[in-house]
């Protein structure tokens, strides 16, 4: 320890054994009360979960409709009762970190420019140049016709006047709204323009991209990325997946995941409860049993692809030992949560 | 966020064993009297009930309770009828170990001292032994922001504590 005085100082601070029993009777008590009040509810919605479940067999059938409904049995959930005990293992190893060490969570560096993507041609990689930061062309599907929806265009920010290219300097770069791309540049309601805008791209009669920043950053916990910039909790309408050789070989056959709600929940939770791992360590190996590996070099994937309610699709890549991931970012989290979606969606073991 | 795990009262106690102490002293350093420091312990293991997050590891779960009862105090202290009581109001409602700590131990008053802002970090970086990188994280402050207070919180230490503030 750094300062001995000052951590003794702190060794005396603890609540007495009277509060500490005080404390742990009044959680106790709200853990049965919270208990018994998902019960009520879970018998309430049993009605509408059987109707919810029969309109998404439905809308499977006729695909055009969401299949979030409940199918089956729950699985990853307690009860309160004890005969019900089994957490997921509290000391899963965590690859990436060293197990017991808290992470530092995983930075991705800025965009170095001119250069783009480390020598590629600028103008090969569609950008824009907003305070000072390089926005990507995001890897997310924009909506119908994969252009943004008309309705999610927002304040209008300026004009693209494509003027990067692969001969740009450094210069070419600090002119706000510098870019590869020609069009009128706007925020995208709902989202963080810190992370996200649009372009209308005049070379596409008008279509709408999004244009997403993710580098320079530092990443620690998952809602960092799943929920405040992604903005995923209570917006998926309909989650498709397609299995990891179909994605790989570009067959198509992308399917309709029936998942249970709360089973969803609970996965999405774990994803935003989670910590980010280095999946691509530039020293040593990501899988112990294969030199120099990423993350990605193992067969055992799936390919989840999320509608969200203003129409966006967000594709996340599970792969095998709990890891969800977008953009290359990933978090690990429990495998048996992961597992229960993982396993409908086609993943391997 | 929805709700996620339902844990049994055992799981939840185990958890409370294991965490109450680091959870007690962050909230204490916020709130600075026994009282209201037991408000927000329990406020902290409520959150956890209710969202019943999922955890890789215990360092995992600490560092979820630890972010989540910062996040109470910082709620706790910003209510409008909150009245900004010092440590020495609080002598006679202290705990045991708060008291003899309030009464005898003048380098934590003088931890106690410092600007909110600043007490948290010093926790974690002087008791819990996290770096400045892992409290960044855990805070979601920015790493840059952390560095600046644990430097001027060691200035302020420096200043009043004199020779009793013998860091290497």
């Amino acid at each position: 320890m750094k300062n001995d005085k000052i951590v003794a100082s702190w060794s005396a601070v603890g609540p007495d054994g009277e509060a500490e029993e005080r404390m742990l009777a009044a959680i106790l008590e709200r853990n049965r009360e919270v208990a018994a009040g998902r019960r009520e509810t879970g018998a309430e919605k049993g009605f509408w979960r059987r109707m919810a479940a029969a309109a998404a067999c439905v809308a499977v059938i006729l695909a055009i409709g969401v299949a979030v409904g409940p199918v089956g049995k729950l699985t990853g959930r307690r009860g309160n009762g004890e005969e019900q005990s089994g957490l997921p293992s509290p000391t899963i190893p965590l690859t990436g970190v060293v197990s017991g060490e808290v992470p530092n969570g995983i930075t991705i560096p800025a965009i170095p420019v001119p250069g783009v993507g480390g020598g590629a041609s600028a103008d090969m990689v569609p950008l824009v140049v907003y305070r000072g930061h390089v926005y990507k062309m995001s890897g997310v599907n924009s909506g119908e016709g994969s252009s943004l929806r008309e309705e999610m265009v927002g304040e209008y920010l300026g004009r693209a006047t494509g003027t990067i290219d692969e001969w740009s300097t450094k210069k070419d770069y600090e002119k706000e709204l510098a870019a590869t791309v020609w069009g009128d540049v706007y925020t995208v309601k709902g989202y963080d323009p810190d992370f996200r805008i649009c372009v209308r791209d005049e070379y596409q009669q008008g279509k709408i991209d999004l244009y997403d920043r993710l580098n320079g950053i530092r990443l620690f916990w998952g809602s960092e990325l799943f929920e405040d910039r992604l903005r995923l909790p209570g917006r998926v309408t309909a989650i498709r997946y397609q299995v990891h050789d179909d994605w790989n070989n570009s067959l198509g056959n992308v399917h309709y995941a029936a998942i249970p709600k709360e089973v969803w929940e609970a996965f999405l939770d774990a994803v935003n409860f989670g910590w980010f791992v280095d999946a691509q360590p530039e020293k040593g190996s990501f899988y112990a049993d294969k030199p120099e590996s990423s993350i990605y070099d193992t067969p055992n994937q799936a390919h989840l692809f999320l509608t969200l309610e203003d129409g966006i699709v967000v594709e996340l890549r599970l792969i095998d030992g709990g890891y969800v991931g977008y953009e290359g970012c990933f978090v690990r989290i429990p495998e048996d949560v992961f597992n229960t979606v993982y396993d409908v969606c086609g993943g391997t073991h | 966020m929805s709700r996620s795990l339902l844990r049994t009262d055992k799981e939840i106690a185990a958890i409370y064993t294991r965490q109450v102490k680091t959870v007690y002293r962050v909230c204490f350093a916020c709130m600075k009297n026994p009282a209201d420091t037991e408000d927000a312990v329990q406020d902290t293991f409520f959150r956890l009930i209710e969202k019943g997050p999922a955890f890789e590891s215990e360092e995992h779960e600490k560092a979820w309770l630890i972010r989540t009862a910062t996040n109470i105090c910082k709620n706790m202290l910003k209510h409008w009828w909150r009245r900004r009581e010092d440590i020495d109001d609080h002598r006679d409602l202290a705990g045991t170990e708060g008291r003899d700590v309030a009464e005898n131990d003048f380098i934590l008053d003088e931890v106690m001292r410092l600007p909110e802002k600043y007490k948290t970090a010093v926790y974690l970086y002087y008791y819990e032994g996290y770096s400045g990188a892992e409290i960044a994280g855990v805070l979601k402050k920015p790493q840059s922001t952390v560095r600046n207070w644990l430097h001027e919180a060691r200035g302020i230490l420096r200043e009043r504590l004199g020779d009793d503030f013998d860091e290497e």
